[in-house]
């Protein structure tokens, strides 16, 4: 399911001392089946953007189109249903959003409000549980018994139970340990190439844009400026973001040293180039 | 996206903001009280036309203010209908059924829908014009007497100025668990009772459960932060009680005695 | 430990005052219009407050709820009712305290007993959230039925505005009640139990 942005401008508290636009001009489209990181500094607009995408806010100017569905800021409360079934959206810290009395039911939740009987959401909702990682054991514990970890993948299950075709993720492994973020990350990338999900996620991980986005989208100011794969926005010269900690590493290594292969992005690909302009040498002190 | 300004402290730096805030909940107090002692018509326009200045002083501008307070006003008419409609004495223009239309209703309902509104402007400007830190203190000094009676005021001041600071936090919580609830497909546009009523459950446990680890956290900040019972606080901010503020204080009761004597007896 | 210090207790307080606040200025939350009525769901915040602080604190927050609404019926009324009922600080203020008071009480009373927790904290949400109902309309009673307050109040007719009143809060408590059943348990419970795992 494709999602595409017309001219839209967002401003909050509009025609009031407080007004603030956090959106301005904004043209775009999430092609179905991709997997785009948004990256941008803290007030950039990140927010707001995904907060458009499944119509918890409406545009202020210009249109959002998810599908077939147009959103514009005459849209009405009941046609936005769909949409929110259609595009899944996971919060920063998702683990807050846990209430219901056992993991189980929690799950269920998302099912049951877009209509489906309750063995339906039972089965989608044990279905997801186990494709995160939750044993069955836990089904009917509190979810405020659970680790932080899986408090979070249980949630991410309470999402992806509603089966939504579009999945949009704020922050996803904040605060997640190294391998934590590994896993999610494993994740999501399975979600889209097994399940043809198309994934937007906002992050301040260069790593993880690197290693598993299609396409990344730069914000700043509220306008996007740049929209393009990981490879060409790391490779420019002129460079809008921080770099990742693999391409950091060769550029320091190759400090004073013409290079003319290709910059690499992630741990892989540096270890790699590594082998290749270093590795017959190395053979020689073995 | 918020369309209720009533509560909300916007920045400024105009003369009203520069008064003491004690002095300003005072006069806020004063006008209230004169406006539900009224009786006379004169003295509604006088109050009103202080109402009209103090809108002015603020510079937040008419339609804003409006706009933040065009809820309140249309319940209050409300209220006035209802007034009108259960009240009977005077004389009678119409009847049916329980409800009746009388001389004596429309008086009394006037005058509610006056003292009501004038209470409603007074203090949506005393929050607007007041930083929230300001009004902590201010509970505090209130609270003053009470130290005699053995209780601790430094907590009170505590405890207000914690409150006050979590407002904003605990308020875009709620926000944000809403929208995840929403994106979960809760409908709170739904009439029903028994829906909104499963609606709040979603929001309410996720945030208490935040809350009490919340409490957690701030405890132990506190405690390292070298917090011991029962030590004298000191302040950062002192709030100056200066030359202007007492003559502005005595002006303000002068114009309140004389405006009771003169409308109220 | 932490849960025993001061600094937890004035944390806690601050934390369930800023609750009350947030529900009392943030619109569709502390109170739901629902037709001509408008539900709260603040006694749920000062019941909770009750059962996990105890009656005083309980007290407390239910008294800043009381004062927050004697405020709020003279300049931001959310229902018609509003300015006619707790512009008097004995309907608005009294019954408030009372609320976390009695449930405090109640809850302690009841962890004595045999009684299942679950079962416990729904009986102490019912009561907590009956004395509010049944103070409020036991003070409308008294004040407008006597003539000389009701004057006082604009009220001409007593007997037929008293019965409107009451009708208004009468149906506004049950679903009150309801919530508070329904909610108090499922936030309490979790709490309750982190808190025997920790001390044990």
């Amino acid at each position: 399911m494709e999602i595409k942005l017309k001219h839209v401008g967002y401003t909050y508290s509009l025609n009031s001392p407080l007004e603030f636009t956090a959106l301005q001009d904004i043209n775009l489209a999430f092609p179905t089946g991709k997997f785009t990181a948004v990256v941008g500094k803290t007030g950039s607009g990140k927010s707001t953007l995904i907060k458009l995408l499944n119509g918890l806010e409406l545009p202020t100017t210009g249109e959002v189109t998810v599908g077939d569905q147009v959103i514009t800021n005459r849209t009405k409360a009941k046609q936005l249903k769909q949409v929110r079934k259609n595009v899944g959206m996971v919060f920063q810290f998702p683990e807050n959003q846990l209430f219901a009395e056992t993991v189980l039911k929690d799950v269920m939740f998302g099912p049951l409000n877009f209509g489906k009987s309750e063995n339906e959401a039972k089965e989608l909702a044990e279905k997801w549980l186990a494709e995160v990682g939750i044993q069955a054991s836990l089904f009917e514990q509190s979810p405020f018994e659970l680790s932080g970890g899986q408090m979070r993948r249980v949630a991410l299950a309470g999402v992806l139970a509603c089966e939504p075709e579009v999945l949009v993720l704020d922050e996803p492994s904040a605060g997640l340990d190294p391998a934590g973020n590994q896993n999610l990350m494993q994740l999501l990338k399975k979600l889209q190439t097994e399940r043809g999900m198309t994934i937007i996620m906002v992050t301040h991980s260069m790593e993880n844009v690197a290693e598993f986005a299609d396409q990344v989208l730069v914000m700043k100011n509220g306008k996007v400026i740049a929209d393009e794969t990981p490879r060409e926005l790391f490779s420019d010269s002129q460079s809008l973001v921080e770099l990742p900690e693999a391409s950091q590493f060769y550029l320091k290594l190759m400090k004073s040293r013409q290079f003319n292969n290709e910059l690499p992005i992630t741990k892989n690909e540096l270890i790699k180039t590594l082998v290749k302009q270093f590795g017959q040498k190395g053979d020689q002190y073995e | 996206m918020n369309k209720f300004i009533f509560g909300q402290y916007l920045p400024g730096t105009t003369l009203i903001y520069r008064l003491n805030p004690l002095l300003k909940l005072i006069t806020a107090v004063l006008l209230i009280i004169a406006s539900f002692v009224n009786h006379s018509w004169i003295g509604f326009v006088i109050l009103l036309v202080i109402c009209g200045l103090l809108i002015r002083m603020s510079k937040v501008g008419w339609k804003f203010f409006l706009k933040g307070t065009k809820f309140f006003i249309y319940i209050i008419l409300l209220t006035s209908i209802i007034q009108v409609l259960f009240s009977k004495g005077g004389q009678v223009y119409w009847h049916w059924g329980i409800f009746t239309i009388s001389s004596f209703g429309i008086h009394i309902a006037t005058l509610a829908f006056f003292r009501f509104l004038i209470a409603i402007v007074v203090l949506t400007i005393y929050l607007m014009t007041t930083d929230p830190a300001d009004i902590a203190q201010t509970i505090q000094g209130i609270c003053y007497p009470l130290k005699f009676v053995g209780v601790n005021l430094d907590d009170i001041g505590l405890v207000a100025a914690i409150g006050l600071r979590f407002v904003p936090t605990l308020t875009d919580e709620v926000t944000n668990i809403k929208n995840a609830q929403k994106a979960r497909g809760i409908d709170f546009q739904k009439q029903s009772i028994f829906s909104r009523i499963k609606s709040s459950v979603a929001i309410f446990v996720p945030l208490f459960m935040n809350v009490f680890r919340r409490a957690e956290q701030l405890a132990s900040s506190m405690i390292l932060r070298g917090y011991t019972d029962g030590k004298k606080r000191t302040h950062l901010r002192q709030l100056k009680w200066s030359k202007f503020d007492s003559l502005a204080l005595i002006g303000v009761m002068i114009g309140f005695c004389g405006f009771i004597l003169i409308f109220c007896i | 430990m932490l849960r025993k210090s001061k600094a937890y207790r004035i944390s806690i307080l601050a934390l369930f005052i800023a609750i009350i606040m947030v529900q009392n200025f943030v619109p569709l939350f502390g109170y739901i219009p629902v037709g001509p009525l408008s539900l709260t769901t603040i006694h749920i915040t000062v019941i909770i407050a009750a059962v996990m602080l105890g009656p005083l604190d309980g007290g407390i927050v239910g008294g800043v709820w009381g004062l927050l609404s004697f405020i709020r019926a003279f300049t931001a009324p959310t229902s018609p009712v509003e300015p006619l009922i707790f512009t008097n600080p004995l309907i608005s203020i009294l019954p408030r305290i009372l609320i976390g008071v009695v449930a405090g009480y109640v809850f302690i009373a009841l962890t004595k007993t045999k009684i299942k927790p679950v079962l416990s904290l729904v009986i102490t949400a019912v009561v907590g959230s009956l004395t509010n109902a049944l103070l409020v309309l036991g003070m409308i009673a008294i004040f407008y039925r006597t003539p000389a307050v009701a004057h006082a109040y604009g009220v001409s007719d007593p007997s037929l505005i008293t019965k409107v009143l009451m009708a208004t809060v009468g149906t506004n408590s049950i679903p009150e009640t309801i919530l508070a059943a329904i909610v108090v348990p499922l936030i309490c419970l979790p709490l309750l139990k982190h808190r025997q795992a920790k001390t044990k």
